[in-house]
């Protein structure tokens, strides 16, 4: 430690400070605020219900615009999605479910199961099927990159300090990250 | 007119100080004083244009609100820069804004800060530029300013009023290090220049010392011991660490003539006399100029929902988010949370967009910032208004659009950034009304007496 | 952004098609040398936030598509394979390897440099010298020797770093006369294990990319590279040299640049000189431009592609192929490459896209019996890549997040980039069809040929098989066969013999002498290596012989 050059006692610095900036923001601050796309659809019910039911399928940080978004595209795709959403909810309820696996096995195989999944793959995906001519609705956003962005980059997004990314780690799989 | 020329010279010649006699020291404890306190005056900033290429050689340019001023040679060129000044002339040129020729300087430079220096500095100073820099002959442009600013002889009636020419005296009931600092503040570092609003008259006002003022298109802030609109919120070390780097993290980074004097001056004093910087700022006036804190406003967020995944040219709700989001949040971060290690500032909690003065969020659009220091390696934004090298060029509307995006979501809500002040920040900041003032009102007074004495006296000849 | 692009201008002294990073580079040496300068650009000029906008708005099942964020304008199309926009079957192949040449460029302004990764390998001068040393292929007109300075050139004005250690440096053991200008750009996580791993099991050196970007500090006004991990298809910084980041530049040293201009007529005098370039406006009306050097620059297909169609009586041919050769000896880097699963992690996704390769393995006497290939490990973050199939598991919850997090950690792609001998079978020709200007779309026949082939089975498909077995796979990769590296060469070649070659060694057509082909067209050999910094090694050559022929006559 005595023979500590400037450029790293400048790092070791920098790190203090941003540990210290997260203390005093929360981690979960830095995820930011959530804003409606429309006034329209924040006070639309079915959001309200389905952004109710995403945050039991999918246990992280979600973004009510993106859920409009989302919703908006599903309820084109199934003509009963309120009604599919409040049967899903309802098993959930009856379950006391605060987290997916307390009620994922409860729900039916078929449409309503079908339903979960595909949310589900639209939070992590950030649009509804694999096509190249899919409507996108997220990307910073959407989970899987949210899913491994401790370690790496979401791509199009810098990730430090010039060269600042040099001797990072080979980190195990787990733990997983807190989004 | 030539009367008062006279009268100025004599005026000049009659206050002979001790200096008068003294020789350029040549020894190296001397000349390393002078090096250090030309930095710490940071002499270069105006005077050199290729700051490594050619110190001193002067030629830049530099836009105040009254017109473009050239900066002098100031090497030891006998042809062109100051190598026939005597320690004498080198002090008044310093201290008084008298040049050798007796001709007067425009407050451009900061003599008014230097005329705190005291002799033992002026002669380091005198001695360093004499012996250690290397002359260069190299003429520089002539400065035309605007009538009636081109009569350098008004100047003497400004410095009647506004120069206050007493050499910095220590407060004994004050600690050595406080009175440094303040030395070093009111004198060399010539805080006041850039950070004490000026009157009518472009005199810095004694009562808003360091409260903050408008620098061209940037604005130099607040940095009174106010708790709420100054740095009183800042630690000593913050101080520290923001001149040696200039960036503290969640709190303000430097850019325009901040960054150059980070650059070229602050990073390069020593820890105690950046320390005692702090010191003496922790104790100048509060002045509470605004009633937030800069340097808590705003929060992360975006409104990407709005148009991700949407053609780019569609009609938007979110026009200054799309603008954000392709324009600055590939550094900046997707909630404006800048990078994990800080080097890339979150844009909230940031005094540039929690300070209701827009002009530095319009500024770093437009020019980008450009500061290099040992401890925080170089830091550079590419700018985003007409240069060559812009990253993307956007107009009045765009810049305005994104401006107030980034304040209403991150910075101090309620601020509003209109197309015609990125205009006026493009074109280079507000330009004074000192000229308006001076040919229509004021300075119409001033050419009539003129005028007057010139006849009597043209009448005088004649009989 | 205008599609009208006419600003009146109708002529100079040198008239540069194209406005990607050969024309950039010539462009600028001509200004300075105190030339006038008007370009032409097929393309719209479009910012780069519209660009990276592009990008994000993509949907996933679309983001490893490098071309997706260029969408074609009907006037100039660019290949966009199955994407139902204009430029969808642009480009007709043709040949046992048609596939493999199914090119991707950028009919932009800034050309196809918007989307390269910026790798910037030196050809060494072995690769220079292919038919004396190992009886195939050609030779360069010229040796290594001469074409290094030029290489000095393009390393500082596109900021290429690389590494100063000489060991680590590409060629190796062959002096450079100037260090590169910034120092190499760290590695991922997982390049770092990579190249443990070789070194320790295979005894194989990785080592870093000498590529045209910013590394550590900002260089050339632009901005240093903050990890963006996205150089392909777009740096979203300018930390990348891209042409397009050069344009403003140009345009204030005094060169007049014309956007959605598609040059499709070049013409000839009496002394079968160029007189003047004929391009269509997106309102379909002609203009003629005029000028006293003419150099065209629109890389490897739509150079000949220009030059064939432009055939006059006194070129039945088209121009400058009295030899027979425009549009033959197409070549590319023909790749393999792996998807693997592998067993630990090796976290790819921070820093540049493709950071590090293996290129000691492209030289040796093994050239005279089979192409030589080189070998790396891409660092895109795995995220687009493994999401679908993941989420096709039926995972929910927890074990969803670790298995998506698994996957990403422990997939990643091992690539052979290969050589190919220049071929005139592998042709470029006029298709008849046509585009929505009525203009003939490009068709090429492709082989990669024998020499290749061989090269895949006896040398490179093995190496990946050993490289994958050091880093720990679950099972043994497969390839999908031969892709292309998208490196154009070939179409223009270079020679000392004006019978068999194109241009001469400055880049000159042999039949004109007022026309100059600079670019990767031009190359007589491919090596392993990406083609940019020697297309642009010859632009500098080029212009250097311009700017003499236009102040002396010599």
């Amino acid at each position: 430690m005595s023979q500590m050059n400037p450029k790293d006692g400048v790092q070791s610095q920098s790190r203090r400070n941003f540990l210290r900036a997260g203390a005093i923001l929360g981690a979960d601050s830095l995820l930011g605020v959530s804003l409606p796309v429309s006034a329209a659809l924040a006070n639309e019910p079915g959001v309200a219900s389905f952004m109710k039911l995403s945050r039991l399928l999918v246990n992280h940080h979600l973004d009510e615009g993106v859920g409009q978004r989302m919703w908006v595209l599903l309820k084109d795709k199934h003509s009963n999605l309120n009604q599919n959403v409040a049967d899903i909810l309802k098993i959930a309820t009856q379950k006391q479910a605060k987290i997916v696996e307390d009620f994922f096995a409860d729900i039916p195989v078929g449409e309503l199961q079908d339903l979960a999944y595909q949310i589900i793959f639209g939070w992590y995906a950030g649009c509804l099927d694999t096509s190249a001519q899919a409507e996108s609705f997220a990307f910073e956003q959407a989970l899987t990159f949210q899913n491994t962005a401790d370690v790496i980059t979401i791509p199009s997004y810098g990730v430090s300090g010039p060269n600042d990314w040099a001797d990072r780690p080979n980190v195990p799989v787990l733990p997983l990250r807190k989004f | 007119m030539k009367t008062f020329t006279h009268s100025l010279l004599l005026s000049a010649a009659v206050l002979l100080s001790p200096l008068a006699l003294a020789q350029a020291s040549n020894d190296a404890e001397t000349l390393a004083k002078g090096e250090y306190l030309a930095i710490a005056s940071d002499c270069t900033a105006c005077h050199s244009q290729e700051h490594a290429a050619k110190p001193f050689t002067g030629g830049k340019a530099i836009s105040s609100p009254v017109g473009t001023i050239f900066a002098t040679n100031i090497t030891p060129s006998k042809a062109f820069g100051i190598g026939n000044y005597t320690e004498e002339q080198f002090a008044n040129a310093l201290r008084k804004g008298i040049a050798a020729d007796g001709s007067h300087l425009y407050p451009a430079m900061p003599y008014t800060a230097y005329a705190k220096l005291t002799d033992e500095d002026i002669h380091a100073l005198y001695s360093y530029f004499m012996n250690a820099v290397k002359p260069v002959d190299q003429p520089v442009p002539e400065t035309e300013l605007p009538f009636p600013m081109n009569l350098r002889f008004s100047m003497a009636f400004w410095n009647a009023l506004f120069l206050d020419d007493t050499v910095h005296q220590d407060d004994p009931e004050q600690s050595e290090s406080w009175n440094r600092g303040r030395y070093l503040v009111e004198g060399p570092t010539h805080c006041a220049t850039c950070h004490t609003p000026r009157g009518l008259l472009m005199q810095e006002q004694g009562d808003q010392f360091l409260a903050g003022a408008q620098v061209g298109p940037w604005y130099a802030p607040n940095i009174t011991s106010d708790k709420v609109s100054g740095i009183g919120s800042w630690s000593k070390a913050e101080v520290v660490q923001y001149l040696k780097t200039g960036h503290v993290e969640g709190k303000a980074q430097a850019a325009g003539s901040m960054a150059e004097a980070i650059s070229y001056s602050f990073q390069h004093l020593s820890d105690g006399d950046l320390n005692a910087i702090a010191d003496y700022l922790a104790t100048v006036p509060a002045v509470n100029t605004a009633s937030d804190n800069r340097f808590n406003q705003g929060e992360p967020g975006n409104k990407l929902a709005a148009f991700r995944g949407k053609d780019f040219h569609e009609d938007t709700s979110a026009p200054g988010a799309r603008l954000y989001s392709g324009s600055c949040a590939s550094c900046h971060g997707y909630n404006a949370q800048g990078t994990e290690d800080g080097y890339y500032p979150s844009l909230f909690h940031n005094s540039v967009t929690g300070e209701a003065n827009t002009s530095n969020l319009i500024a770093t659009i437009l020019y980008g910032v450009d500061r290099e220091t040992e401890a925080g390696g170089h830091v550079f934004m590419p700018p985003f208004g007409d240069q060559p090298n812009a990253l993307n060029n956007l107009d009045n509307q765009q810049v305005a659009q994104l401006s107030n995006y980034i304040l209403d979501m991150h910075g101090l809500k309620g601020t509003q950034v209109t197309p015609e002040q990125v205009a006026e920040i493009r074109a280079g900041g507000a330009q004074s009304p000192l000229i308006q003032y001076a040919r229509v009102g004021m300075g119409v007074g001033v050419v009539v007496v003129l005028f007057a004495i010139g006849l009597l006296w043209h009448r005088k000849r004649k009989k | 952004m205008s599609t009208s692009s006419n600003s009146g201008a109708s002529n100079a002294e040198v008239v540069i098609v194209g406005t990607g990073v050969v024309a950039a580079v010539v462009a600028e040496q001509l200004l300075d040398a105190g030339l006038s300068v008007l370009m032409l650009e097929a393309g719209p000029r479009v910012s780069r936030a519209e660009i990276v906008e592009n990008y994000r708005n993509l949907p996933l099942g679309n983001k490893g598509n490098a071309i997706a964020s260029y969408p074609s304008k009907p006037w100039a199309p660019h290949p966009e394979p199955k994407s139902g926009r204009p430029g969808d079957d642009y480009l007709q192949v043709s040949g046992p390897n048609g596939i493999g040449y199914l090119q991707s460029y950028v009919r932009y302004a800034g050309g196809s440099t918007w989307h390269w990764a910026g790798t910037c390998w030196r050809l060494t001068p072995e690769d220079m010298r292919l038919n004396s040393l190992y009886g195939v292929g050609r030779d360069w007109p010229f040796p290594y020797e001469e074409l290094e300075p030029y290489y000095v050139m393009a390393e500082y004005k596109l900021g290429i770093c690389g590494p100063s250690d000489a060991a680590e440096q590409w060629p190796q053991g062959v002096k450079r006369s100037k260090p590169y200008p910034m120092p190499e750009l760290p590695f991922s996580p997982g390049e770092e294990k990579f190249t443990k791993v070789m070194r320790e099991k295979l005894g194989l050196r990785n080592v870093h990319v000498a590529q045209a970007r910013n590394s550590g500090m900002p260089y050339d006004s632009r901005p240093a590279c903050c990890g963006n991990n996205n150089c392909v298809p777009v740096c979203p910084v300018g930390a990348k040299y891209d042409a397009a980041t050069s344009l403003g530049r140009l345009e204030a040293k005094g060169a007049t640049i014309l956007h959605n201009a598609v040059v499709y007529k070049v013409e000839t005098n009496a002394n079968n000189e160029i007189a003047a370039v004929n391009y269509l406006d997106p309102n379909k009306d002609s203009h003629r431009i005029t000028g006293k050097t003419f150099v065209l620059a629109c890389n490897g297909i739509e150079t000949p592609k220009l030059l064939l169609m432009s055939a006059d009586e006194r070129n039945p041919n088209g121009l400058a192929n009295s030899s027979d050769q425009v549009g033959r000896n197409m070549m590319d880097h023909p790749q393999l490459a792996y998807k693997i699963k592998l067993k630990e992690p090796y976290w790819t996704g921070l820093g540049p896209v493709v950071n590090s390769g293996i290129m000691e393995t492209s030289q040796g006497d093994y050239r005279s019996r089979h192409a030589a290939a080189y070998f790396r490990f891409n660092n895109f973050a795995q995220n687009r890549f493994v999401t679908f199939d993941t989420l096709k598991q039926g995972l929910i919850g927890r074990e969803l997040d670790e298995q998506l997090r698994h996957n990403t950690a422990t997939s990643g792609m091992i690539v052979a980039a290969h050589e190919v001998l220049p071929d005139p079978e592998n042709r470029l020709t006029l298709s008849d069809k046509k585009d929505w200007l009525g203009l003939p779309k490009p068709a090429v026949h492709f082989d990669v040929g024998e020499y290749t082939r061989r090269s895949a089975r006896e040398f490179s498909e093995p190496m990946i098989q050993r490289i994958a077995d050091a880093m720990g796979v679950e099972e043994a990769p497969t390839s999908p066969g031969f892709r292309p590296s998208k490196h154009i060469m070939g179409g223009t070649i270079m020679g000392k013999d004006s019978s068999n070659a194109v241009v001469d060694d400055v880049c000159r057509a042999y039949d004109h002498a007022n026309l100059f082909l600079p670019g990767g067209g031009a190359m007589p050999s491919t090596a392993t290596g990406n083609s940019t910094i020697t297309m642009v090694a010859l632009a500098f050559r080029a212009s250097e012989a311009i700017i003499r022929q236009m102040k002396t006559g010599a």
